[in-house]
């Protein structure tokens, strides 16, 4: 079985020209954790985690520090705004290089990359390199476990 | 004196490349000792046994053993939970925060490494800044000057000084008894004048002060058998300082034992362990004795103690003044361990001469020591709070390093001038 039959095909997108301000309000809207950038050709470019919206906002001791779990309250820095010039930057600034695979890949390299990558969502492309769909790790996952006997032998 | 030009221009076009950062400082330093033997056995001037016979290895040795140290310490949390202990006893208020902060670096690298010590008390402050709700840059320069200048003051603060100990035969007293009066003073000036400079900065008010007050430096520490262990080993090594010069035993005998001791104790994962050794110093050590040691058998080394000896009959408490200055200003826009390793032997030609040369010793160590504090690649601390100030909202500049660190740089020079032609007599015995 191929990432193909796992996917969902109704993706939700940003392209590389948005701003951050406007990826943010499809974050809330969606009710999503990483958005897929495609540019004008509708080609996958990047894409844009919720980690890379919050890190704006997130203290920087937290990338600084191996260990900060004894800080039991982040006073002044537990309530950051991000600034006017961070929230107009381009998506393209900020997003980070694409993990992804063809349509045709394998269930368990899908998941083997999204387990080396420590990723939440694979986009899937075709051979032009557009975005055909996005299968999430649970996606990927469950359709790997629906292929074991044990599984598959209970349903019969 | 082809062999002179040509070892002098090996060592100049290294210390350029260090200058100028165009290439990491060890890999010109093991490229310029490679060199400097290569040419030397193809032109006779200097053999491989020289190039070994010229490395000191009472200097790597205490360093290596004093690194071992630290690295089993590094992991423990013990140095973020003097930082966080600091905070708390500062209850957010600025000025007492850049003092105990400053004072914590400075005590601990006063016998561990300094850069180590910035490395791991420089990220803690960041994050007390920030739920304070403060700009963390009065600190960490603080810390990066503080204690720079204090590591003046022992044996084993400071690089330069485990170089001129090892060359003039100084023990672990004769620095606490001629360098750290003059450092205490220098340290409290420069500490007065970061008060000032940064008094803009140090009269915000914190957003919210309790926040230091909910840290627990308990919860920061992770393994407390090893951080006793440590800390009695090192305790006991101290010890061992003081009374090194009666023992006749060098100060890296003890370094090397200690570490050997606390190895054994505590059996950490050594591979870990030896990861968090900065080999890199020690190679940049050994590489420039090595190179040096060429200046040393074409003779430059003796022409410049020449030149220096024949340069006007300067008294030499002028001669000493100089001395800090000029090392003090090649120490801020080289690197104070090349120019420490090049002048010793220059100074022990000036010693065979006739000249006393024991308080310029004393100078040598200021001037390295205290050069340091004037530009942002002036000392490795430097270079390390620096680049970390990148990564949060406050980066320091080489501008802003030049309004606040240059000055510090200028009076504990000056302080250290003034002191040292007082106390001439007492440093001349």
């Amino acid at each position: 079985m191929n990432v193909k039959a796992s996917m969902k095909t109704r993706v939700i997108t940003v392209k590389d020209t948005d701003d951050l301000g406007a990826a943010a309000k499809k974050f809330v809207k969606h009710h999503v954790g990483m958005l897929p950038v495609i540019n004008a050709e509708g080609k996958l470019v990047g894409v844009l985690q919720l980690r890379d919206l919050l890190n704006l906002v997130l203290p920087d001791f937290t990338r600084l520090m191996e260990d900060f779990d004894f800080v039991n309250s982040f006073g002044a820095a537990g309530d950051i705004q991000p600034s006017k010039e961070e929230v107009a930057k381009k998506v393209s600034e900020v997003m980070e290089p694409p993990v992804c695979v063809e349509d045709k890949c394998g269930l368990n390299r899908a998941f083997a990359l999204l387990h080396k990558h420590n990723l939440t969502d694979l986009p899937v492309v075709d051979a032009e390199y557009c975005l055909v769909g996005i299968a999430s790790r649970v996606d990927v996952g469950t359709a790997m476990l629906k292929a074991w006997e044990i599984v598959s032998g209970d349903q019969a | 004196m082809t062999a002179m030009i040509v070892s002098s221009v090996i060592f100049i076009v290294a210390l350029t490349l260090i200058f100028t950062e165009k290439m990491n400082r060890s890999i010109t330093g093991i490229a310029g000792a490679a060199l400097m033997v290569g040419v030397g056995t193809a032109m006779e001037f200097y053999s491989q046994d020289e190039a070994v016979a010229a490395i000191d290895f009472n200097t790597l040795g205490l360093l290596f053993g004093m690194m071992i140290l630290v690295a089993l310490l590094e992991p423990t949390g013990f140095f973020q939970y003097l930082a966080v202990w600091a905070a708390r006893l500062s209850k957010g208020q600025p000025v007492r925060l850049m003092v105990l902060l400053g004072t914590v670096t400075t005590i601990l690298s006063m016998f561990l490494d300094n850069v180590t010590t910035v490395v791991l008390i420089a990220p803690v402050t960041v994050l007390i800044s920030e739920i304070l709700g403060l700009n963390p840059v009065p600190y960490l320069m603080a810390e990066a000057l503080l204690s720079d200048t204090g590591g003046v003051a022992t044996l084993v603060g400071d690089p330069p000084n485990v170089l001129i100990a090892s060359a003039a035969g100084f023990s672990f007293n004769d620095f606490l008894t001629h360098s750290l009066p003059i450092v205490l003073v220098a340290w409290l000036a420069a500490l007065f004048l970061l008060r000032f400079l940064f008094r803009k900065d140090l009269s915000e008010i914190p957003a919210n002060k309790d926040a230091v007050l909910e840290l627990d430096p308990d919860e920061t520490l992770h393994d407390r058998k090893t951080i006793k262990r440590v800390l009695i080993v090192l305790g006991v090594a101290i010890v061992f300082f003081f009374i090194h010069h009666n023992l006749h035993i060098q100060p890296s005998m003890i370094a090397l034992s200690a570490a050997a001791v606390a190895l054994v104790w505590v059996q950490p994962d050594l591979h870990e362990t030896l990861q968090r050794v900065e080999w890199n110093v020690l190679v940049f050590f050994g590489a420039l004795f090595v190179m040096v040691g060429g200046l040393e058998a074409t003779g430059v080394l003796h022409q410049l103690a020449e030149l220096i000896g024949s340069a006007g009959n300067f008294s030499p408490i002028i001669f000493g003044v100089i001395t800090i200055w000029v090392v003090a200003i090649l120490s801020a826009i080289v690197d104070n361990i090349p120019i420490t390793i090049a002048l010793i032997p220059v100074f022990a030609d000036l010693e065979r001469a006739g000249i006393n040369i024991q308080p310029l010793w004393w100078a040598l160590a200021f001037g390295a020591g205290f050069g340091g504090n004037g530009t942002i690649i002036g000392s490795t601390a430097n270079v390390f709070v620096a680049s970390l100030s990148e990564r949060t909202k406050y980066p320091i500049t080489s501008q802003l390093w030049n309004k606040r660190g240059l000055p510090v740089m200028f009076v504990t020079c000056l302080i250290g001038s003034i002191l040292f032609v007082l106390a001439y007599p007492y440093l001349a015995r």
